[in-house]
């Protein structure tokens, strides 16, 4: 009894040590010629559970850190939203039911900022990802110079949100700005504009900094994507008598749409929680017009504390992107992307 | 079967004989000094020794953390950093420096992390929220024993307006750093008008109208319309009310006539275009930039912005008195003592506390006032007159006054600092864009206000009613 005892307490351990690749063979043998292990059935279906563990024993250290930096905050903020929570009244926490979402849905300005945040993501996203297809397209071929050019047009990429914004204000200030003076001295306008002062182009000049910004994202990605699609398919299309245009259309663009697909799910997630460019450039005004969900819920929170509040906008905020993620899913047919080419 | 078992038990014992082998090389020098008890004797008064040496030698970190970055600060508080290591080298102090448009966000991020630097510079706009959260040190404690080398102003101060109010001294009175007009005097010269036509508030707007020249590129008003936007509309109303800021029954005196005239006038600036279309977003920083660079002629600001002016020519500006209200009365706030703070999530409050005494020593705060242009709050450095002279004399002026009355903030409820950053800036903005009228607008906010006060007396009934007491 104690030898099949100790015999089942080794078989997993001889499969863990093993999937782990601590010892070799030779020692199990060593193991084996002792005559501990005898239960070749429990030590198969252990080394089969072994083989399928093997990747999480080593993705551990991840997930520890996934959970402490992602799940804890994500626990926190669903907990947060449903209690009446002031950072300034630490001894004051009560539970609010849905308190804070009713808040929200009272809240004047809501209806206003949730339309910008639809034309800001909109708007960013079309540009930034037709701007971008046009980058990787032209840098596909090779061409002098190409490697330096590429590096200054990804550089935006490498700049923080914080330093855009202050680029852009200063471009966009109505009266020392680059914009105002280029616009006058080429005889387009004849007196000064509030590019950030006025509401609706606010909202604009923080759009055009954010396009600038993302170009270089999808120009890297397309471009990797396209460096991968096979001669092989180019030319059997046009053997088949293929246009540019058609191999284009129905060579490329499917094989890259995995690609596509995914770029344009995660720009759209990272547009929509930017508030960096619009604290920085325009802190929302004037009179919140250029506030999108995201910075509104950061000034909120700072002004009043109420991390109840900002808490409920962002678990919103997280149910609305959910329910866009599969519906992207679902209408692009991510499934069967780059099958059907 | 027992051959096996037995060679298990020993392989185990093996084991754990070998992973115990660190401790037992711990273990093994206690039977060796329980056998030679003279050889301890003479170890434990050297260990004892070594223990007190690394005490002594254990350094003391603070962090001290400024709210008005700028580069000319910097180097001040570094160089008061360095002289104070000098004499206390089991303290170090490391400086962070933070811009004041994002101080608060960021104390309040740190405070939440209970991370906030051990001493940093506060507002008192903020010391109830930082208070009720407890990120603020009482420092009631080594106060009673500090206040008789502060100013009698200074100690009027403290009281009206930290223990009077929160129970506790809250902040550490280092140097007052009062607000006034600041004006291009070379504009007003060239417009016909004197510094002594602006002693009442309708000067002042005299003055921004005549002053503004597009042509030159020139706007009478560095007008801020962003965040920060109350300051200046308040002590306009505050001048049209005598300093009242609640009627008897908590109702806010935003619904007041003269209060909605006094909003028309400020907002006025900007509305007839004596102020950049764009200063409709100005907050500090902006605001500062306009007025240091040329572009506007009239800056409302505390005294200490006075150091950042840069190339400005020293003779084209200078300082105004502040500007009376109809009833002939100064309506100011006195003092503005109390700029540093111990936070509450200190380990160090005994050293943090000697590191804000050595900042009010003679030669580091004498350098700290000529160089920000503040008033010390030491009894041994306010008979000096080279702080009332000058850029100054404006700011003194009114602090000595005997028409000035010390006026009260917005109000003591939790959401002031939610009126002043949020509330009051969008509603404003709105106005400006034309999309409400000033009567609307102050209905709102006297809606909003009067709803906080009245929560707040009824849940404080012992609270302070923000009004002033004018004699």
């Amino acid at each position: 009894m104690v030898k099949d005892t100790l015999s089942g307490v080794l078989a997993p351990c001889e499969v863990l040590l093993f999937s782990a690749h601590l010892c070799d063979k030779r020692e199990l043998a060593v193991f084996r010629s002792s005559g501990f292990i005898q239960r070749e059935g429990v030590k198969d279906s252990m080394r089969k559970f072994g083989k399928k563990a093997e990747p999480h024993i080593f993705m551990t250290p991840a997930y520890i850190m996934m959970l402490i930096f992602m799940g804890y905050p994500l626990v926190n903020t669903v907990r947060m939203a449903f209690l009446n929570y002031k950072v300034s009244r630490p001894d004051d926490i009560s539970f609010a039911g849905f308190g804070n979402f009713e808040k929200i849905f009272a809240d004047a300005n809501m209806g206003m900022i949730t339309k910008n945040s639809l034309i800001f993501v909109a708007v960013t996203l079309f540009f930034q990802f037709t701007l971008g297809f046009i980058l990787a397209l032209a840098l596909k071929k090779p061409f002098k110079g190409r490697g330096i050019y590429q590096a200054i047009v990804f550089c935006p990429w490498a700049f923080s949100g914080t330093v855009v914004g202050l680029v852009f204000k200063w471009m966009f200030n109505g009266e020392y700005g680059l914009l105002n003076t280029v616009l006058m001295d080429l005889g387009l306008i004849e007196r000064k504009i509030s590019f950030l002062g006025t509401p609706g182009l606010s909202l604009i000049s923080v759009i055009v900094a954010l396009v600038w910004q993302g170009i270089p994202f999808f120009g890297i990605m397309i471009l990797a994507a396209l460096q991968s699609v096979p001669e092989e398919l180019i030319e059997a299309a046009k053997i088949d008598g293929a246009g540019s245009f058609k191999r284009f259309l129905n060579v490329t663009v499917p094989y890259i749409k995995p690609t596509l697909v995914v770029t344009v799910l995660l720009r759209t997630i990272w547009i929509f929680n930017n508030a960096d460019l619009i604290y920085t450039m325009t802190g929302g005004g004037p009179a919140n017009t250029s506030h999108n969900l995201s910075s509104y819920m950061f000034t909120r929170a700072y002004a009043t504390l109420d991390y109840g509040f900002a808490s409920a906008l962002g678990v919103l905020f997280m149910l609305g992107l959910t329910l866009y993620i599969l519906w992207f899913f679902k209408v692009t047919k991510y499934n069967q992307a780059g099958d059907n080419v | 079967m027992k051959k096996r078992l037995l060679a298990v038990l020993l392989a185990g014992a093996m084991v754990l004989s070998v992973t115990a082998c660190g401790a037992s090389e711990q273990k093994a020098d206690a039977p060796a000094e329980k056998e030679d008890t003279t050889a301890e004797a003479e170890k434990a008064p050297a260990e004892e020794a070594e223990a007190e040496e690394e005490a002594a030698g254990e350094v003391v970190e603070l962090r001290l953390m400024d709210v008005q970055g700028a580069d000319e600060r910097t180097e001040y508080f570094e160089w008061a950093i360095e002289k104070f290591h000098e004499e206390n080298p089991d303290i170090h102090v490391t400086f962070e420096s933070v811009p004041w448009d994002s101080s608060y966000n960021k104390l309040v991020n740190l405070g939440a992390a209970g991370d906030m630097p051990d001493i940093f510079v506060n507002n008192a706009k903020w010391f109830q929220e930082f208070d009720d959260a407890g990120w603020i040190y009482h420092l009631d404690e080594y106060w009673e024993g500090y206040k008789d080398q502060i100013v009698d102003t200074g100690v009027e101060y403290i009281q009206k307006n930290q223990i009077d109010i929160y129970g506790s001294v809250l902040g550490f009175p280092h140097s007052a750093n009062p607000e006034s007009f600041l004006i291009r005097t070379d504009w007003l010269e060239e417009v016909g008008m004197t510094v002594e036509d602006l002693t009442t508030w309708d000067g002042i707007y005299e003055a921004v109208e005549k002053m503004t020249d597009p042509s030159k590129n020139r706007y009478g008003m560095s007008y801020r319309g962003g965040q920060g936007g109350l300051t200046q509309l308040y002590y306009a109303i505050m001048a049209a009310t005598g300093g009242i800021n609640f009627e008897e029954d908590g109702r806010s005196v935003f619904y007041r006539d003269e209060v909605k005239a006094a909003v028309q006038d400020h907002l006025n600036m900007y509305l007839n275009g004596y102020a950049p279309t764009d200063s409709i977003n100005w907050a500090f920083v902006e605001t500062v930039q306009a007025f240091s660079s040329g572009l506007t002629g009239v800056l409302f600001n505390n005294a200490d912005v006075m150091g950042t002016f840069g190339d400005l020519d020293e003779s084209s500006w200078a300082s105004l008195k502040f500007p009376e209200g109809k009833d002939g009365k100064i309506y100011a706030t006195v003092g503005g003592y109390g700029g540093f703070s111990i936070s509450g999530q200190t380990e160090h409050p005994d050293e943090a506390w000697e590191f804000l005494t050595f900042l009010n020593n003679d030669e580091i705060l004498k350098e700290y006032c000529l160089k920000f242009y503040a008033l010390p709050a030491t009894k041994s450095l306010s008979s000096d007159p080279q702080f009332a002279e000058g850029k100054m004399a404006g700011f003194v002026e009114t602090l000595n006054a005997d028409n000035t009355v010390d006026i009260h903030w917005i109000g003591y409820f939790p959401e002031a600092t939610e009126f002043e950053r949020v509330i009051f800036d969008a509603e404003m903005q709105a106005c400006l864009l034309g999309q409400q009228t000033v009567d609307e607008m102050c209905d709102k906010l006297g809606d909003w206000l009067t709803e906080k006060q009245k929560a707040y007396m009824d849940s404080n009934p012992n609270g302070i009613v923000p009004n002033s007491v004018v004699e």
